[in-house]
């Protein structure tokens, strides 16, 4: 042991103290690609638009597979776009998060899964609804 | 001039509801630290007779009748939910002031559309964006724009919005009693109260400069406010912090040493982030122990002690040694001890100390910096206390008691909120 501790301070007597500048000195050939370097991919900036209003959710159950959602998959929700026709959205149901797609027909609002073994609901006024977000993506790991 | 107080109705239990809609209609309540008080009601316990302050242990069989379901506060939820308010608001208006955290005043003098419809447009976004229900108070001063909040909340205007910048609305100011006027408190309230003035309108009618020589200055701005002169501006972000504050209470009262010492450390650790979040570092540092002063039976003792520091730093390490020190020095023990906690002091900006050129790290400080910044990212990305000092401990039965918080559903990937696709 007591050499071990020897050697660390015989080493650190080596070491050379430079006086550090405070400003970054330019060093190395100046590239060719110097112009055209540009910041890499952000998966938040690609996916986020309204960082205020975006929420994430997971998902419990297979109702959405056909549209690409499955059990465990996480879903980006932006809260600020409208819930037209036809959107994948996170809709309330008696006091419940579900994930639907969207169907506004002949007045009506219609709640569809996307999995035949699942039934379509139709919303009318004695159930507690409404519309809580717009499903935007879904990530799926493979 | 014409402001807009904007503030969320019923904050805390406002942010459960968005994410556990079971909640919506319901009488809700939400509890300070360590359980302790109602600190937020929603509207159904309000109409239960519930107080803001009510200790929980008084209310107990209330909640058990009405089935009122209770929470812990969620500060890491109440806290981003908060930051996306704000978010909205720095978009959407010419300028805001953040008030608290669910507050914020916003100067919409230069506004190039009717500051009635904005508002109105402002309070269906944020519903949207947020699930979050806001009021807004408009008038041509700051006191006029709060009162006009307040109005709103109390006769449940159905936009959200209310608007006192027509002197002939000031009549209004009649519903609103003197002590909830912005700026007056309990005591002056007693104070006004006693000569005859009730209300905010009773108020209004007084000579400024009678006020002045009965109180003081303040509250001649005030009256002023009230009157439709605004005195008060927008205030700017508030400086850079000179000092810094960490502590907490126990859970239960705790004597021994080695427990205290890590709720210190824990403390510690959060002060020293809260700095290098500032780009700050602290010449100075107090530790402070104290007993609970409202205990009958626990024999008193309070004590600190304030430490200079070689070198201004914002190193956890070097901060952890002087309040350990520190602690050693103050600590009795045969005392049972509510609260211990720790004072970043002599704050200045990191940059001050290095301007020099040819400037060497002492403590190697270039070093620690980049060890600082290593355990600050980890800490933020995966949850704070993942990189902890082994003083700070593990079975930690100083900690709060919080038995019922709600999941950190925007900020914890295994508690994000659960949809059913069933």
């Amino acid at each position: 042991m007591a050499k071990i501790i020897q050697f660390a301070e015989y080493r650190s007597k080596l070491t050379l103290k430079l006086p550090l500048y405070s400003t970054r000195v330019a060093a190395g050939f100046p590239s060719p690609a110097d112009d055209y370097i540009e910041a890499r991919l952000d998966l938040n900036e690609h996916l986020i638009k309204h960082p205020a209003a975006t929420f994430f959710v997971r998902v419990e159950g297979n109702s959405m597979i056909g549209a690409g959602i499955h059990e465990n998959d996480i879903l980006i929700v932006d809260r600020s776009i409208k819930p037209t026709d036809g959107k994948v959205v996170i809709a309330v149901i008696n006091g419940e998060l579900t994930v639907k797609r969207l169907k506004l027909a002949q007045n009506k609002v219609f709640l569809l899964p996307e999995n035949d073994l699942f039934a379509a609901i139709e919303i009318n006024e004695e159930m507690e609804f409404n519309i809580w977000g717009v499903v935007t993506n879904v990530i799926h790991s493979v | 001039m014409i402001f807009a107080l904007v503030d969320c109705n019923n904050f805390y239990v406002s942010c459960e509801r968005v994410f556990q809609p079971r909640l919506e209609k319901k009488p809700v309540i939400v509890l300070s630290n360590n359980d302790g008080c109602v600190i937020a009601r929603s509207n159904e316990s309000k109409a239960l007779g519930i107080k803001m302050g009510d200790p929980y242990f008084q209310i107990q069989s209330l909640v058990k009748e009405y089935n009122i379901e209770v929470f812990s506060s969620n500060y890491t939820l109440y806290g981003d939910m908060s930051q996306r308010i704000m978010q909205i608001l720095i978009d959407s208006a010419p300028q805001v002031e953040i008030y608290s955290i669910d507050e914020a005043f916003l100067d919409l003098t230069d506004l190039h559309e009717k500051a009635e419809q904005f508002s109105e447009d402002l309070v269906k976004k944020i519903r949207q964006w947020t699930g979050l229900p806001v009021s807004i108070g408009l008038g041509p001063t700051k006191t006029l724009a709060k009162a006009a909040n307040h109005l709103v909340k109390k006769y449940k205007h159905p936009t959200g919005v209310f608007d006192l910048s027509d002197p002939a609305k000031r009549t209004q100011l009649v519903n609103i009693g003197v002590q909830d006027v912005w700026g007056i408190g309990s005591k002056w309230g007693t104070k006004l109260k006693a000569m005859g003035i009730e209300n905010a309108f009773q108020l209004l009618n007084l000579d400024p400069l009678y006020i002045r020589k009965k109180f003081n200055i303040i509250l001649m701005s005030t009256l002023q406010e009230l009157q439709g002169k605004s005195c008060i501006e927008l205030e700017d972000a508030p400086e850079n912090r000179k000092q810094i504050i960490v502590s907490r209470s126990f859970g239960k009262k705790i004597s021994e040493f080695s427990e205290i010492k890590s709720a210190l450390a824990n403390h510690v650790v959060r002060a020293a982030e809260k700095l290098r979040e500032e780009d700050g570092v602290a010449s100075a540092l107090l530790v402070f122990l104290q007993t609970n002063p409202f205990s009958q039976i626990d024999p008193q003792y309070h004590n600190s002690i304030t430490l200079p520091l070689a070198v201004p730093t914002h190193d956890t390490r070097l901060l952890m040694q002087a309040a350990i020190k520190g602690l050693l020095k103050i600590y009795r023990k045969d005392y049972w001890y509510k609260k211990v906690g720790v004072i970043l002091l002599k704050i200045k900006q990191n940059h001050h100390i290095q301007q020099d050129l040819f400037y060497e790290p002492v403590n190697n400080t270039e070093k620690s910096g980049q060890l600082m910044q290593a355990v600050d990212n980890i800490n933020q990305r995966m949850g704070s206390g993942t990189v902890r000092y082994a003083i700070q401990g593990f079975r930690q039965k100083w900690r709060m008691r919080r038995e019922r918080c709600s999941k950190d559903f925007t900020t914890c990937w295994d508690e994000i909120p659960i949809v059913l696709a069933k």
